[in-house]
């Protein structure tokens, strides 16, 4: 079995036997956006999960109930609020959480929540967290032609916008929070995230 | 028996008090209501209040406030399933999942509006 389809089967399960309510489902699909980004949405009574599993795109649809799914998105709003009170509100906004099980990784998050839209991504901020095909973050940056590019790598596989008009403007946000540093000395640019580095010239060239 | 607690606008819990939770109005989300006991893992009511208040289509709504009713636990228990088992504090109702029960018991259970 393959990495994606372990992934995929995982992401069935939490799914389909929650063990815990939407809370224990929530802790699930947190710990599985520890290797990759997740997005879901709702229409239709169909819940779309949509994972970058092993560097390429997986959609898995899944039948749910529209308040379940608004219960996921409340939950997930809970946790950002007890990360960092007040950050969003439960109808959208986009915050950082961690969870109890696992303190040291934290997740990016952004949502809606309101009766017409109902959808949120969800994405690792460890960068040692961040595998794929490629690897971790470090390898794949180290492999990269420019520092620009992996940082949009970066941003990437953690489940962000990909566009590059939105890079600066989410690094901005992430920079605003103190959730990675940028720091430029004797030319050189250097991106860390909680200590760790994420890219630099010396890596990039 | 267990009180449930629903954030909203006060023009909206007048509004439920009088004519029960309507599906129609609802719509296919139901009827989120918290155990007054807690806990309150997906937000406390009154932050629900507050927020919908300030949403812009609430603004003649005359401000937050809390539903607070009583419910037999027979009624509860529709609710409960493998996604919201009472541990987590919310009760989730609907249709074919208590509302219609709740719906039918209303004009008996005890309820009041409490500011917030």
């Amino acid at each position: 079995m393959n990495t994606t389809s372990k992934f995929s089967e995982a992401l069935r399960g939490a799914f389909e036997r929650p063990a815990r309510g939407v809370v224990g489902l929530v802790d699930d699909l947190l710990r599985l956006c520890r290797q990759q980004g997740l997005q879901l949405d709702w229409q239709a009574d169909l819940c779309r999960v949509r994972s970058r599993a092993a560097g390429s795109d997986e959609v898995i649809d899944k039948p749910l109930r529209k308040s379940v799914f608004r219960a996921i998105l409340a939950r997930l709003a809970t946790l950002c609020n007890e990360q960092r009170p007040n950050s969003v509100s439960p109808y959208g906004g986009h915050g950082t959480l961690s969870i109890d099980t696992d303190p040291a990784t934290f997740f990016r998050v952004s949502f809606a929540n309101t009766p017409d839209e109902q959808w949120c991504k969800i994405g690792p901020l460890a960068p040692s967290a961040v595998t794929g095909e490629a690897g971790t973050i470090l390898e794949c940056l180290e492999k990269g032609p420019k520092t620009y590019s992996g940082i949009r790598r970066f941003l990437y596989l953690a489940g962000w916008e990909t566009r590059s008009s939105e890079t600066s403007r989410i690094l901005d946000e992430l920079l605003a929070e103190g959730l990675v540093e940028l720091e430029s000395t004797n030319g050189e640019l250097r991106l860390t995230s909680y200590g760790r580095l994420v890219t630099d010239n010396s890596a990039a060239a | 028996m267990a009180t449930l607690l629903h954030g909203t606008t006060r023009h909206r819990a007048e509004k439920i008090v009088v004519e029960g939770p309507d599906p129609k109005s609802l719509g296919p989300e139901g009827f989120s209501t918290y155990l007054e006991s807690g806990p309150f893992l997906f937000g406390p009511p009154a932050d629900y209040a507050r927020k919908k208040a300030a949403l812009p289509e609430c603004k003649n709504d005359r401000g937050p406030a809390i539903l607070a009713f009583d419910v037999p636990d027979d009624i509860i228990a529709l609710a409960i399933d493998e996604y919201f088992p009472l541990s987590q504090g919310l009760v989730q109702f609907d249709e074919g999942k208590g509302l219609e029960e709740l719906r039918a018991a209303w004009s008996t259970l005890a309820k009041e509006i409490r500011p917030v």
